[in-house]
């Protein structure tokens, strides 16, 4: 019964991702769902979201300097919440990593994805991304 | 959008920041993370893993922390 719930659970967010690069195989960091979340996965995940954190801590030092207009608070705030939901998963993945428990580190690295993208258009779109 | 791509992006934003070196210096060796990454394929220690949670805890604490009043 257990196997296939889990069967079913992969299945769901093997379809709720259709479209997704994360469904594109090959050895790019994007490597196919049909990859376990290695170590190096995970590293680059979290590398990745090193550089764009970076990138808002910068703007935010900026920011708090007086150098960007007044509205830059809002910017700042905003990051902040990607940083939030993000820390919560990047613990559950590197546990479930650390354990090779694949089943829920795909999905976690899944959603944690998902903030990374979302983080880092924001950026864009914010102007922190010059 | 994938993972190579945001670096890509990342990259660029990164070089802009150690251009405007007001933004500080410890952003510096960011940079030289995010380069090694594409350098360094799956051949990854756990010293390598120690170092990146430890600079993405210590960024989020400081992009968490609360703004001082205007």
């Amino acid at each position: 019964m257990r196997k296939i719930i889990l069967a079913c659970a992969l299945a769901l967010s093997l379809s709720a991702c259709a479209g997704n690069s994360l469904l594109v195989g090959g050895p790019s960091l994007s490597a196919s769902i049909d990859n376990p979340v290695t170590p190096a996965r995970l590293n680059a995940i979290e590398a990745t979201f090193v550089g764009v954190a970076a990138l808002a801590v910068g703007y935010r030092r900026l920011c708090l300097k007086g150098t960007l207009p007044p509205t830059c608070r809002d910017v700042v705030v905003k990051m902040s919440g990607y940083s939030r939901t993000a820390r919560p998963l990047i613990a559950r993945l590197r546990g479930y990593v650390k354990n090779n428990d694949q089943v829920n580190a795909i999905v976690v690295f899944q959603q944690l994805y998902g903030v990374v993208t979302d983080f880092q258009s924001y950026a864009t779109t914010a102007g922190v991304v010059k | 959008m994938n993972l190579e791509a945001i670096l890509g992006v990342i990259n660029k934003g990164l070089s802009v920041l150690e251009t405007a070196a007001e933004a500080g210096n410890d952003i510096v060796p960011i940079l030289n993370i995010i380069k090694s990454l594409t350098q360094q394929g799956s051949s990854i220690t756990q010293a390598d893993l120690d170092a990146t949670e430890k600079q993405l805890d210590k960024l989020l604490d400081e992009l968490e922390a609360p703004l001082p009043d205007a």
